[in-house]
């Protein structure tokens, strides 16, 4: 057998290991159900890539006479078994991104559902997440995982776009943190908007990179900033100005905690400063003018920290016509303000919870509620009633 | 994540288009015709890159662009010597012309748009290895 064909051997093994573990799931609930459907779909196109690929192989060896006892010497020859291997690579790759990474999460979201230990905090995660999809009309249900920092794990399977949100198991029983999955959920709104930003958004962002380049920003540099706002930037400040208008001030609040540090404005390839991020939280929230809520207050407490510890940076990437481009055009696209009709409801949870006292509001608004409540306050009997509420029946696996 | 599928998918057409294209110089080289079929691979080439053309051109005029095209800007610019915007466009355009004469067999070989396009398929590869990496670490951690 061909070293190539041993290789077609090895994918296909994989793909039957990954159909036998589907395949291992009488009844998957009705979450993880539609991730088997479009994942056992994406797993017949990569057979037939495996078969395709062979197939071509096997043209190439009519073609040129190959054989394993000697080596090409023509160049067309050369430059075709190198294109065939690359293909493979490829193959590999797909299966690692849209598979490998999946795979795995199944027992992980199977045990976790209904492991004694973590089944009823995880259902109350889970009924929180669908919460936010539902108020922020993201039409997707999303596998929720215990993991080690929240994240969100986008998977692309052919045209099928789907994603697994992970929450930091430290802070499963922290109500206060976890208004900060907000932000996960806004890649997903991202991904589903995607078009819009990419002719509204990125276009005006690119175009005032160019016009504002310096002399000493050569091609490469230039390539390197355009790819870190639009593939990198853009859709975090998206997640940020979607999450100040899904939950607006507990929100924020919140992620001022998370940004407190002592470079607030350290520009890193993956996220843009965290005092840009804050600040353009603060201007969202401004600009929604929410009743009870002082926004001087929160602005002076930041700036207390930033301001005193930084000074303005003179940078290319953090241009101020670049960063007010890509700012305004962001809020224009993200249209939809769900925190004015919850704010009422999460204000008037927050004083039910002040007097010890679980609300009887929605599941989001009381989490939200909790975010606005000093850190001194212990929340662990809101957390037990909270479990009774939403887990008094038990899911049998 | 995303960032990966992007560069595959490039990477991926982008070798399409040279298997097509070392497909039909071995035909011609034997004497004979070349089959409709690795004559169709090399549209995979020319359309790649005229979605590149098209994004130089669209970021002047701040106009939709691809981000496919986007990411290859980038993945050929990483580790390399990048000639500005308009020496960029006319290689771009030259390459499709090439491919363009090629496909029809008014030329027997091509240089410009064979490096060009394995220029693209192995930087965007190597970038989707890199944030392939970044997947992995972050799924070691989330476990």
């Amino acid at each position: 057998m061909l070293l190539v064909d041993q290789k077609a051997d090895v994918l296909f093994s994989k793909i039957d290991f990954a159909e036998k573990k589907i395949k291992a799931i009488s009844s998957p609930d009705e979450i993880l159900g539609t991730y088997i459907k479009d994942l056992t779909d994406w797993l017949n196109v990569l057979k037939d890539q495996v078969s395709t690929a062979q197939n071509e192989f096997r043209e190439f060896i009519e073609e040129t006479n190959f054989s394993e006892s000697d080596y090409v010497r023509d160049e067309a020859q050369k430059g075709l078994l190198k294109n065939m291997l690359r293909t493979y690579e490829e193959i590999e790759a797909s299966f690692y991104l849209g598979v490998d990474t999946f795979l795995p999460l199944m027992p992980v979201w199977i045990h976790q559902r209904y492991n004694e230990d973590t089944k009823r905090g995880h259902k109350l995660l889970v009924d929180f997440i669908q919460g936010l999809l539902r108020l922020s009309r993201i039409p997707e249900v999303m596998m929720t995982i215990l993991g080690e920092a929240h994240a969100c794990l986008p998977l692309s399977w052919g045209n099928i776009m789907k994603h697994v949100v992970f929450v930091t198991y430290s802070e499963m029983e922290s109500l206060r943190r976890w208004v900060l999955l907000t932000h996960e959920i806004g890649h997903a709104f991202y991904d589903l908007h995607f078009e819009e930003f990419n002719s509204s958004v990125i276009p005006q962002v690119i175009r005032k990179l160019v016009e504002t380049r310096p002399l000493n920003i050569g091609q490469r540099e230039l390539e390197t900033v355009i790819y870190i706002w639009t593939r990198k930037w853009i859709p975090e400040l998206v997640s940020d100005c979607f999450s100040v208008k899904t939950l607006g001030p507990p929100y924020a609040v919140q992620f001022m905690l998370l940004a407190l540090n002592s470079e607030p404005d350290r520009t890193d390839v993956s996220h843009p400063p965290f005092n840009l991020r804050v600040n353009f939280m603060m201007d969202t929230l401004e600009s929604l003018a929410l009743p009870d809520f002082n926004i001087d207050f929160y602005r002076n407490v930041w700036n207390s920290y930033s301001r005193s510890i930084t000074r303005p940076s003179s940078r290319y990437i953090l241009n101020e016509e670049v960063v007010e481009a890509a700012l305004s055009g962001i809020d224009a696209v993200v249209r939809d303000t769900p925190i004015r009709t919850k704010w009422a409801d999460i204000l008037s949870a927050r004083e039910t919870l002040l007097a010890g006292n679980v609300p009887e509001k929605g599941l989001v608004s009381i989490v939200s509620a909790t975010a606005l409540i000093d850190q001194t306050i212990n929340l662990a009997p809101i957390y037990k009633g909270l479990l009774e509420r939403h887990t008094s029946y038990s899911d049998a696996p | 994540m995303r960032d990966a599928q992007i560069f595959l998918e490039a990477s991926r057409l982008a070798n399409s288009a040279l298997k097509g294209v070392h497909f039909v110089q071995i035909a011609r080289n034997k004497g004979r015709s070349p089959s409709a079929s690795r004559i169709e691979k090399i549209d995979d080439g020319i359309k790649l890159l005229e979605r590149v053309l098209a994004t130089l051109e669209a970021r002047e005029k701040q106009e939709t662009v691809s981000s496919e095209a986007l990411s290859i800007l980038y993945a050929i610019s990483q580790g390399r010597l990048l000639a500005g915007s308009s020496v960029l466009k006319q290689t771009v355009a030259n390459s499709i012309g090439e491919l363009e004469r090629f496909k029809r067999g008014d030329t027997e070989t091509i240089e410009e748009a064979e490096e060009l396009l394995e220029i693209i398929a192995g930087s965007t590869a190597e970038e989707a290895t890199k944030a392939s990496a970044k997947v992995r670490i972050f799924m070691m951690e989330a476990r």
